[in-house]
């Protein structure tokens, strides 16, 4: 693929890098953005090299995924060895936070808060094919899982966020 | 005919969470920086950097090896001050008098023929034995 075609489908690919990214750092919103140049940065240099294998948004997907687990792993070694000379971060909270994340529509917030209720796994998986419109087969790949266990974290994260939903939405009708 | 209704049932549950899901996005898409691809400058500024992170890490690896040998050589037993180290072959056991035997310098040498020589320490025995029987001269026969 030619330099320009590659910049050109990462392109028309950001919006929804943008959205995965904020997912992949659990809806902060600086923290995703320098996730996503980092990523933009690797896939230019070649540190991240696409060898057509798979779509490109699966595989830059994929880049960005590593690069926000990455960045997490080197705040937590920093943490560990640095904190007791430095001032300590605030740690990161692993559930996304819906309510600061969500300054949209009730159903909006609603979902995000009955999602921050499932396993992490279980949200990317319903993320990338809900939001994203990929295949079960293509979230598999990007989260570097087999299918099987991608279909079985489909499964049980559609039932339970149902269940989240309704007794929310329950909850609410019943005020 | 159940199991149908339970799929179909499953599908429009499945698009009830699609549409959901597809609000959030175009909520979330709407938010979206602009997109905005890193400057051949940050990408040299990433080369550097690694080259940064390749010289900090020499560094910290002479560090530590240096730091490792200093603490090697300042444990290792002090010696006392003008004390020599004997060589290997000017070694000498402290009980090595013990090995020394009586007749001992019979296994070191060889006798000299028509030479008497004192091996032991008895009385007398460093004096010529005296002749048992008389010479006798040798004739010559016609």
């Amino acid at each position: 693929m030619k330099q320009t075609d590659f910049q050109g489908e990462l392109g028309r690919l950001h919006a929804a890098s943008f959205g995965w990214a904020l997912w992949c750092c659990d809806h902060r919103r600086e923290e995703a953005e320098e996730v996503l140049q980092t990523a933009y940065l690797k896939a230019m240099e070649g540190s991240a090299k696409f060898h057509e294998n798979s779509s490109l948004r699966t595989w830059f997907f994929g880049v960005i995924r590593h690069t926000a687990r990455e960045r997490r792993r080197r705040r937590w070694v920093r943490d560990q060895v640095f904190g007791r000379w430095f001032v300590r971060q605030p740690a990161p909270v692993h559930p996304p936070d819906p309510e600061a994340a969500a300054s949209g529509s009730e159903s909006s917030r609603a979902l995000l808060k009955a999602l921050s209720g499932l396993p992490a796994r279980q949200r990317e998986v319903l993320h990338l094919i809900f939001y994203q419109d990929l295949t079960v087969e293509e979230a598999s790949r990007i989260l570097n899982i087999s299918l099987g266990t991608a279909r079985t974290h489909f499964a049980r994260g559609k039932d339970q966020l149902r269940k989240l939903l309704a007794k929310r939405e329950g909850k609410h009708g019943g005020k | 005919m159940a199991g149908n209704d339970n799929s179909e049932d499953r599908d429009v549950r499945d698009d009830d969470l699609r549409r959901r899901f597809a609000e959030l996005r175009l909520e979330e898409e709407a938010r979206a920086s602009e997109f905005v691809l890193p400057a051949p400058s940050w990408a040299g500024h990433g080369r550097r950097w690694s080259a940064r992170k390749l010289v900090a890490g020499a560094v910290c690896l002479v560090a530590i090896t240096t730091a490792v040998w200093l603490r090697l050589v300042s444990h290792r037993p002090a010696r006392e001050p003008g004390t020599a180290v004997a060589s290997l072959t000017e070694w000498r056991s402290p009980t090595d008098f013990l090995l020394e035997t009586p007749g001992q310098e019979l296994l070191r040498t060889v006798p000299a023929i028509g030479v008497w020589q004192n091996y032991t320490n008895a009385p007398g025995a460093g004096q010529k034995p005296a002749q048992k029987h008389p010479r006798v001269r040798k004739q010559v026969l016609p």
